[in-house]
C-alpha cells in the first residue's frame, strides 16, 4: 500500500484503476479495481468490482459491488447488492438489500432487513432478523432475535439468548387474520429452520429444528421440533409439536 | 466414540466446568477455543460435539482464571497459536537460543533486516536455522526455504517439503497428502502446525 498523502477519489465515468489507498472513495459511474484497496469510506451508488481485498472505515452500498478478495468494511450498509467472494470483516451491519457471501463472516452487530446469503460460518455478537436469511455454517451469537419475514435457515445455531418471535404485522395481529396467514400464507415459509439450536435462553416460534439443547427452553407456536435437551425449565405453547423432550 | 476416556462431549463439559452455551460459544469465536477442537460425532441423540479432554479442560481453566485480568481480546492473542503482538529483538532471539545465528543471517538477507522480530519470522528462522546447523541445507537451499514459507498462505499450516534433485534443490508447501518425486532426495519434511506448538513453548521458556 502507498504511503503518500491519500486523497479522495469521486467515480463518475467508467474507470479501472490498479487498487491502492485513498481517503473517501466514491462511485456513482462503474469502477473496476485491479488490486487490493484501503480507504477510510466507500461509497458505491454505481457499480464497483474489486479484484482483491477492500479495507473500509466505513462502506455504504447502495448500488452493486463485487470483491473477490477479504473484505474488511467497518461499519457496512447495504442498500443495493453486495457480494463477498471471500470472507467479510464488518462492526455493524445494516442489510436492507442483497447480501452474499462465500466465505465466512464475523461481526459485532449486525440487522438484516433484507436479504443475506452466506456459504461459511457467522459470527456476531448480536444479531437481528426482520428479513430471510440463508446460512450454510453455524451461526453463532451472543443475543439472535429473528422475527422471520421470509424463510430463514442456518444449518447451526449457537449462543447464549436465542429468540425467534412471529412478525407482530397486520396478518397477525387479530386471531382471524392469524388464521388466515396460517393457512394461506404459511406456506411462503415465514420461518427459521435449523439443524441444531443450542442456548441458554431459547424462546422459540415458527421454528423447525431436529434438536433445540439449552437451560430454558420455550417452544411457541408454529414450532416442529424433534427432540428437546433442556437442563432447567421447559414450556410448550399453543400449536407446537415436539417429538420428545427430556431433561439432562 | 462416545465414552472415549480422552473425549469429553459438549454437555459434560458444560456440567462439569458449570460454563453456559454462550460462554462456549463466545469463546470459540473470539479464538480463545481453536475451531478443530470441536469434533462432530454421530451419537445416539443425533449429532454431537466432543473436545479433546485435557486440552479444553486446561482451556476453560485457564480462561476462567485470566478473563477477570484482561479482556477477551488479549486473552486471544495470549492464547493464539500465532500471538500478533509479540515481537523479539534479533540479539534477543540469538540469546534466548530461539533462532541460531546462521538462521538470523539468513532471514535478514533473505527477506530483509527487520528487528525487532514478529512471530512469524521468528518461526521460519528457527526452522531453517535448525535445518542449517544440522547441515541438511546449504544457504542457498535455506534462502529457497525461507521465500516460500514467507509467501505461503496459511501460516502455520501443512507441511513443507524441501527436496534435491540432480544436485538441484527445491521446494513446496502442501496443506494436505503430498507425494513428491520419488526420485528426489528428500532433505526435510517440516510439519508446521507442530512447529509452531514448538515456537510458543520456547518462547514461553517452558520445553526448549
Amino acid at each position: 500500500m502507498s504511503t503518500t498523502t491519500e486523497s479522495d477519489l469521486k467515480v463518475v465515468g467508467e474507470t479501472t484503476l490498479p487498487g491502492g489507498s485513498y481517503r473517501d472513495l466514491s462511485v456513482m459511474g462503474r469502477l473496476r479495481l485491479e488490486g487490493d484497496v484501503a480507504c477510510r469510506s466507500f461509497s458505491c451508488m454505481g457499480e464497483a468490482r474489486v479484484a482483491g481485498g477492500l479495507t473500509s472505515q466505513r462502506t455504504s452500498i447502495v448500488g452493486e459491488t463485487e470483491a473477490a478478495g477479504p473484505v474488511d468494511a467497518g461499519d457496512l450498509t447495504v442498500v443495493g447488492q453486495m457480494k463477498c467472494l471471500s470472507t467479510l470483516r464488518v462492526r455493524a451491519l445494516s442489510c436492507t438489500g442483497k447480501l452474499q457471501v462465500q466465505g465466512r463472516v464475523d461481526a459485532l452487530s449486525v440487522k438484516i432487513m433484507g436479504e443475506m446469503n452466506v456459504r461459511g460460518d457467522f459470527n456476531a455478537d448480536e444479531f437481528r432478523s426482520v428479513g430471510a436469511f440463508h446460512i450454510d455454517g453455524l451461526l453463532s451469537v451472543d443475543h439472535l432475535r429473528v422475527e422471520p419475514y421470509g424463510p430463514s435457515q442456518a444449518q447451526e445455531i449457537g449462543g447464549g439468548r436465542i429468540e425467534v418471535r412471529r412478525r407482530a404485522g397486520f396478518l397477525g395481529s387479530l386471531p382471524v387474520l392469524g388464521w388466515i396467514r396460517e393457512h394461506f400464507f404459511g406456506s411462503l415459509g415465514a420461518k427459521l429452520e435449523a439443524q441444531v439450536i443450542e442456548g441458554d435462553d431459547v424462546h422459540l416460534e415458527d421454528t423447525e429444528a431436529r434438536i433445540v439443547r439449552g437451560a430454558r427452553i420455550t417452544i411457541g407456536c408454529g414450532c416442529r421440533i424433534g427432540t428437546v435437551e433442556y437442563r432447567e425449565t421447559f414450556h410448550a405453547e399453543g400449536d407446537a409439536v415436539v417429538g420428545e423432550a427430556r431433561q439432562t | 466414540m462416545p465414552g472415549d476416556l480422552n473425549e469429553i462431549s459438549k454437555k459434560e463439559l458444560l456440567e462439569f466446568t458449570g460454563i453456559s452455551y454462550g460462554q462456549l460459544y463466545r469463546w470459540k469465536r473470539k479464538g480463545l477455543i481453536p475451531e478443530a477442537w470441536f469434533v462432530k460425532r454421530a451419537a445416539f441423540t443425533g449429532q454431537e460435539t466432543f473436545f479433546p479432554r485435557t486440552e479444553i479442560l486446561d482451556r476453560v481453566e485457564r480462561i476462567q482464571g485470566l478473563k477477570e485480568e484482561i479482556n477477551l481480546d488479549q486473552l486471544a492473542d495470549l492464547l493464539s497459536p500465532r500471538p500478533s503482538s509479540l515481537r523479539l529483538s534479533a540479539a534477543e532471539a540469538r540469546i534466548q537460543n530461539i533462532v541460531s545465528g546462521p538462521g538470523l543471517e539468513l532471514l535478514a538477507r533473505t527477506l530483509g533486516p527487520e528487528d525487532p522480530l514478529g512471530f512469524d519470522q521468528l518461526l521460519l528462522g528457527r526452522i531453517v536455522g535448525g535445518l542449517l546447523d544440522a547441515g541438511d541445507l546449504g544457504r542457498e537451499e535455506g534462502a529457497l526455504l525461507l521465500r516460500a514459507l514467507a509467501a505461503w498462505a496459511h501460516p502455520g499450516q501443512g507441511q513443507a517439503w524441501m527436496l534435491r534433485k540432480h544436485g538441484v534443490g527445491f521446494c513446496f508447501l502442501a496443506l494436505g497428502e503430498a507425494s513428491p518425486d520419488p526420485e528426489a532426495k528428500v532433505l526435510a519434511r517440516i510439519d508446521l502446525p507442530s512447529r509452531t506448538a514448538e515456537l510458543k513453548w520456547a518462547l514461553e521458556g517452558g520445553k526448549p
